[in-house]
């Protein structure tokens, strides 16, 4: 009896001993590159720090925080962004959802649609806005064809108008497919029997896609809607793409974003104490957004 | 009721296949324009004026060749580590009991959300002072790991029987070897999933390679091809060879292993 007690104790030791181990390459990795400069970003925040002048360096305090909110940029990055989110997020969103459904009816082919729609997905941010640059210069069939709906017929990501939409455009085209994957997971959560009762009762597809797959899938969407505004309020490589040899942000700004904006303070004015603040300005909105989703899902269950 | 649906139907696959052209046309225009020679860029010719010379040019008169390299090494190093550090985190925080399990799980959740924004600029003097920057170190050594995918290899080993590894016990087998041996050989989906993820995610990454990297000879493609574009833009059909460059490995991976990304995707996206 004894001896299987000893015996026990000794298994669940090592037990212990082997999880830790099996658990310290990534502890060591997250300590030195997620811990210490996650709270080192919120320390120099605090800081007028420099990267460049580094000899007068000083503590000011909330002064970067108060500096962001005074400054004329952000709110330009800010509204960009916001404008970027509220068309881009409900566009992918119901296109996913609508081609999500249609993909999940018995259909031909339906493999070959559904890689199709994921492809774009898949590629470099940075290639995929550098053909659309070409798709959308000045005199182009796709500007042409824009500029029969009133459009300009100019190279839209030169152009002070039309860049932040091209943009947008570009992120909406490369977002579908990842949202048309949560949909279709979703949708397979779906019972079957619910669909042939409501064949039954005689209700329509739409009536079908209404009054059960929208209820069903609920928790989906808040979830595909909440993730979908993190990731864009966060759009950055499109921006990078567009700006070429010009400053970040162009044409004028226009397509100056809150993580361009953060970028240039902290790369390219090299005013890093700026640029954490504007870093933790950014972490606060999408918390903010996060736990919204929290609060909805929660109450779902 | 067979009638009133067939129309619908036709019109259906109609829709379906016009919004097929608009996801294929962009990789379409680039593939093509990427064989012409400059004078036919915008027109449409037969196959005989073909040529293949952008692509050469990109490699003879460009460092692509250089930045191929780069970027492989930077993405085999990286997926490498992901795969290993991930699934061996994960199994602990599934199967193991262990004092503190429940607090490192919810780091784990919790680092998930916090976004690079916060963590790039220490990071980036943290590697400008151990002299890491232009080097493969810096590119690689502080993404070995990354909480999603220890997340969605923990749900993967949670589904796992337990009686599994009490045969393993019971053969005198260590909970190590049992996961080397037993676990990680009936793994190959989660694996899979890791792999394509972070392959793409890695590959495709530019934030950071255009932060950490200023010296042209260290780029890696998508950095490479960027200065190629604000430097040559009237050049499109060297510019769109540099794309399919760029997107050929990618799309190459996807196509093969297309179930494992939807997988991943699934998995990750709807939990986190």
């Amino acid at each position: 009896m004894g001896q299987i007690v000893k015996t026990l104790t000794r298994n669940r030791r090592s037990e212990e001993i082997t999880a830790y181990l099996f658990l310290l390459p990534v502890a060591v990795l997250w300590f030195i590159w997620f811990l210490i400069p996650t709270a080192y970003s919120m320390f120099i925040s605090l800081y007028k720090y420099s990267f460049v002048a580094v000899s007068q360096n000083h503590f000011v305090g909330l002064g970067n925080y108060i500096r962001v909110l005074k400054d004329p940029d952000f709110y330009k990055a800010l509204k960009n962004t916001l404008f970027l989110t509220f068309v881009a997020v409900p566009a992918q969103s119901l296109i996913a959802f609508l081609l999500a459904i249609a993909l999940n009816l018995r259909i031909k082919f339906r493999d070959v649609f559904r890689t199709i729609y994921y492809v774009p997905y898949v590629v470099s941010t940075i290639a995929v806005t550098t053909v659309f640059m070409y798709l959308f210069v000045k005199g182009s069939p796709l500007t042409r064809l824009f500029s029969l709906f009133g459009l300009d017929n100019v190279t839209w990501y030169v152009d002070f108008k039309l860049a932040l939409p091209f943009i947008t455009i570009v992120y909406v085209w490369q977002q579908i497919g990842f949202y048309i994957v949560i949909f279709l997971s979703g949708l397979q959560t779906v019972p079957r029997e619910l669909y042939e009762s409501s064949e039954v009762d005689g209700a329509s597809p739409f009536q079908r896609t209404i009054y059960i797959t929208v209820p069903m899938l609920k928790p989906v969407i808040f979830m595909v809607l909440v993730y979908g505004m993190i990731h864009a309020l966060q759009v950055f490589d499109q921006v990078a793409a567009v700006a070429q040899n010009q400053p970040l942000g162009s044409p004028a700004g226009a397509t100056s974003t809150l993580v361009s904006f953060f970028y240039v303070q902290s790369f390219k004015n090299w005013e890093m104490g700026y640029g954490s603040a504007i870093a933790v300005i950014i972490f606060a909105i999408i918390f903010i957004f996060t736990m919204i989703q929290k609060k909805f899902i929660g109450n779902e269950e | 009721m067979q009638k009133r649906l067939r129309i619908p139907r036709v019109l259906l696959y109609l829709l379906l296949s016009v919004i097929s052209i608009v996801f294929l046309i962009p990789f379409f225009y680039a593939l093509y324009t990427s064989f012409l020679p400059l004078q036919y860029v915008d027109r449409i010719v037969s196959f005989d004026k073909f040529t293949i010379n952008n692509y050469v040019t990109l490699f003879t008169k460009f460092k692509v060749g250089r930045w191929y390299w780069n970027t492989f090494i930077m993405t085999l190093i990286t997926v490498t580590g992901n795969v290993i550090l991930d699934t061996m985190a994960g199994y602990a925080l599934a199967k193991f009991r262990f004092r503190g399990r429940n607090i490192i799980f919810i780091i784990v959740l919790a680092s998930m959300m916090v976004p690079f924004q916060l963590i790039i600029t220490p990071m980036y003097i943290m590697i400008a002072k151990i002299n890491w920057h232009n080097t493969m170190m810096g590119l690689t050594i502080p993404f070995l790991y990354s909480p999603i995918y220890i997340f969605m290899a923990r749900q993967f080993f949670i589904t796992i029987p337990k009686e599994l590894e009490e045969a393993a016990t019971i053969d005198g087998l260590s909970k190590a070897k049992t996961f080397f041996k037993i676990i990680l050989p009936i793994s190959g989906s989660i694996i899979a999933s890791i792999v394509i993820l972070n392959f793409t995610t890695t590959w495709n990454a530019y934030l950071v390679p255009s932060t950490f990297v200023t010296d042209r000879d260290k780029y890696v493609l998508v950095v490479g091809l960027r200065t190629v574009n604000d430097a040559h833009f009237a050049r499109p059909n060297l510019i769109m060879a540099g794309v399919i460059l760029t997107t050929l490995p990618v799309l190459l991976l996807f196509l093969r292993f297309q179930k494992y990304f939807v997988q991943g995707i699934a998995t990750s996206g709807l939990k986190a």
